[in-house]
């Protein structure tokens, strides 16, 4: 339960540089907001890998973004609503709907396209938010929180190796 | 800024998406397997299962093989088992979600097959058969007949009543005729009325005083003799009055045997009316029940020939909304144009087709049709099954199905397993036609059949009637059914009639005529050996009571009628003397007078 924290500090407190960190976690965010089995997010695992995007905190995001997604899945919803009911998209969105490739995307599903909408508008200023807060981290935090990363670790490992050996006896 | 591209990254990702694409190649047809069977394990509530699925991609197109669908009321068989199943899909189509098939093919497909295994879906609670309505059951009237003997024990009979009353009016007219002999004449009285007669005849005839005298006695002995004969007259009248009343009671009395024993034999006739629904007993419930069953089946398939009355979409959570835009080339999301179905059955095989079968007609503007025919098959001359479904205004629904059989081998079929009444039709040849149509909810329909060249094994265990029944079912080589089906699909009213009823009524009625004249003969012989004597006992009390009557009424009358007669001629002869006396003494004084005048002129 608590490996996915340790994993982040143990990143955060790598010499990971904090523009792959970042493009990680916001790659991230675009795939756990939206609903994971979408077209797009092929599209978000390409750029993962072809992208010099750090995998785990990608893979630590993308649990995390999924879990807030569904709390905000009515915004979603609504934003979705509201961008395909737009008068002055309809004629585009009629357009991509009678195209295969398009409606392959589920780009009508209010989810799908509301969730998307808000990624792409949020992609830009959270990439530099996260990479902000990690050079932030590095520099005020890093040092304070290490030693006590690694004794909880420490104890959370051992604590582990004693209940293991209760139960075998 | 450190480099962006990490072109290593490449090969991770083109191996998982080979990887991917690989795995659904190879675990396609077990990915469509378990769709199909899932889905239509869900539709149907019971399993569906495939012997195999094969999925093609170039062109994209499924195989099924073995496909069984289970009857979700009878787990252990399947209600529809078709060898294959063959169709493509028009991928471009199958992108933009719509599931567009040309052409299906289903061959060998049968109904009602055995299953080696229950069907029934583990989760699904079992169904819990209804208790069958006594209305359904195979009741037959009784026609026991208890022996005259204890109907006559039982029942008070209409000659004994009159009988009794007879008894009672020939006492009646006894005292009548008691007290009227005190008013008739004695012997006493007659020979006074002689004794007076016998005076008066000794008058001096020469002394006309004394014959105008005699003349009044005897016109007043008359006038005594005419009140006896009024008495008698009177005595008469009344009995005559008692006895004729005791002749209509008499009379009344020969006829109530008959009138009991039509009585009795009207009260303990079996009544037969239940002969009059047999149809309804033997082909009701199970035409109710194909009925029930067609109606359950065409509202599981009426939302996939119609698309359902909302058009706003259900939103799901976490699922969104599929927002619909207007479609250049307007599809419906489900289309089969055309299947074509080899069917086999118990009856042999027939071909046809199924067009444009759709959830949204409207799309299309085209209505489900289907036309089936079938010659020359093995227990059938024809089969010709054509219909539609009309649901492009679904407000304004119509289907119509037409289905005829000719010259159709009925095989073995029970009409009636009740236990004391098996009847079985071995063999017999039928034609039927079924026309069945549903107008905005509203249902009309027909069914005639004509059965002919019927062979029955009937076996009754016991019961006369039961006897009677499969006798007259065994003379019975033809008849009609004739069922009417109105109302709507929620409340169905279905009127099932045949000639069956009237021609076992018919055979019924002469075994039970046949019957009921031994019964009535011997009720018969009962009813006039219990009243014979009573009858026989009262015909000779007032034959003893009219001849006494008649025998003195008569003697008197007769010595009454003498005396006047004889009182009368006195009477006559004494005037007769009196105007002779009288004419001579005119004679006497009309000579003297002529004598005295002629000595006066002289």
């Amino acid at each position: 339960m608590w490996d996915p924290f340790f994993k982040i500090f143990r990143l955060l407190n790598s010499d990971q540089d904090p523009f792959h960190l970042s493009l990680g976690l916001t790659l991230a965010m675009v795939a756990g907001l939206t609903p994971l089995m979408s077209l797009h997010n092929l599209v978000v695992l390409l750029l993962v890998m072809v992208l010099r995007a750090n995998i785990s905190a990608f893979m630590f995001g993308l649990g995390s973004f999924t879990l807030l997604a569904y709390m905000l899945d009515p915004l979603f919803h609504s934003v979705g609503l509201y961008l395909l009911q737009l008068p002055s998209l309809s004629e585009m969105w009629t357009g991509m709907y009678n195209s295969s490739f398009w409606r392959l995307t589920r780009f009508n599903n209010t989810i799908v396209l509301g969730s998307l909408a808000v990624s792409v508008v949020a992609l830009v200023p959270t990439f530099f938010l996260m990479r902000v807060l990690v050079e932030l981290y590095r520099k005020h935090i890093q040092k304070r929180f290490a030693a006590a990363t690694g004794r909880a670790q420490n104890l959370l490992r051992f604590g582990r190796l004693f209940s293991r050996i209760g139960s075998d006896g | 800024m450190k480099k962006w591209i990490r072109w290593s990254g490449l090969i991770p990702f083109v191996v998982v998406t080979a990887l991917l694409l690989v795995f659904f190649y190879f675990y396609a047809d077990n990915v469509v397997r378990k769709i199909i069977e899932s889905t239509g394990s869900d539709m149907v509530g019971a399993r569906v299962d495939t012997r195999s699925v094969a999925v093609h991609f170039v062109p994209l197109g499924i195989t099924i093989r073995g496909l069984q669908v289970t009857n979700p009321d009878s787990p252990m068989q399947n209600m529809v088992d078709i060898d294959r199943v063959q169709f493509g899909m028009d991928l471009g189509r199958l992108l933009l979600g719509k599931v567009i098939i040309q052409d299906m093919l289903m061959d060998e497909v049968s109904f009602d097959t055995p299953r080696k295994t229950s069907g029934a879906l583990p989760k699904k609670e079992e169904k819990k058969p209804e208790p069958k309505s006594d209305a359904g059951g195979f009741n037959l009237p009784g026609i026991e007949l208890p022996s005259p003997a204890t109907v006559l024990a039982q029942e008070k009979l209409k000659t004994q009543i009159l009988s009794d009353e007879l008894q009672k009016s020939i006492t009646l007219a006894q005292g009548n005729w008691d007290k009227l002999q005190a008013s008739i004449p004695t012997q006493a009285r007659l020979d006074s009325h002689q004794a007076r007669y016998q005076q008066i005849q000794k008058t001096d005839t020469h002394d006309l005083r004394k014959v105008a005298e005699a003349i009044k006695d005897l016109q007043s002995l008359i006038k005594d003799i005419q009140g006896d004969l009024d008495a008698i007259q009177h005595a008469r009248d009344q009995v005559g009055q008692d006895l004729k009343s005791l002749d209509q009671q008499y009379h009344a009395l020969l006829k109530a045997p008959g009138e009991d024993q039509k009585h009795l034999q009207q009260k303990y006739t079996p009544d037969t009316k239940g002969v009059g629904n047999l149809s309804g007993m033997l082909f009701g419930p199970k035409s109710r029940e194909w009925l029930q069953q067609g109606l359950v089946w065409y509202e599981k398939l009426a939302p996939y020939i119609s698309k359902a009355k909302t058009n706003e979409p259900k939103r799901e959570r976490l699922k969104g909304i599929n927002v619909k835009f207007r479609e250049f080339q307007p599809t419906p999301d489900f289309l089969i144009s055309r299947i074509r179905a080899s069917v086999t059955t118990q009856a042999g095989k027939f071909n046809g087709e199924i067009i444009d079968v759709t959830h949204q007609p409207e799309v299309i503007h085209r209505p489900l049709t289907f036309v089936f025919h079938g010659r020359n098959m093995s227990r059938m001359e024809a089969l010709d099954l054509t219909g539609s479904f009309n649901h492009i205004d679904a407000a304004k629904s119509v289907d119509v199905m037409n289905l005829s059989f000719i010259n159709y081998h009925v095989s073995e079929t029970s009409l009636s397993d009740d236990p004391s009444l098996t009847l079985k039709m071995k063999s017999a040849r039928s034609d039927t036609v079924i026309k069945l149509a549903q107008r905005s909810g509203q249902l009309d329909g027909s069914m005639n059949m004509h059965l002919q060249d019927i062979a029955y094994d009937n076996k009754a265990s016991d019961g006369e009637f039961q006897q009677i029944l499969v006798s007259a079912f065994n003379t019975m080589h033809d008849f009609n059914i004739d069922a009417r089906l109105e109302g709507t699909l929620g409340q169905p009213k279905f009127n099932l009639t045949s000639d069956i009823d009237q021609k076992l009524k018919r055979e019924v009625q002469v075994a039970m005529d046949k019957r009921m004249e031994h019964y009535r003969q011997a009720l018969d012989t009962e009813i006039k050996k219990a009243t014979e004597a009573q009858i026989e006992q009262a015909r000779q009390q007032i034959e003893t009571l009219r001849k006494g009557v008649e025998t003195q009424l008569a003697a008197v009358q007769k010595q009454v009628d003498q005396q006047r007669q004889q009182i009368e001629s006195q009477r006559k002869q004494y005037e007769a003397d009196i105007a002779k006396q009288q004419k001579q003494v005119q004679q006497q004084l009309q000579d003297k007078a002529q004598d005295l005048l002629k000595q006066f002129i002289h």
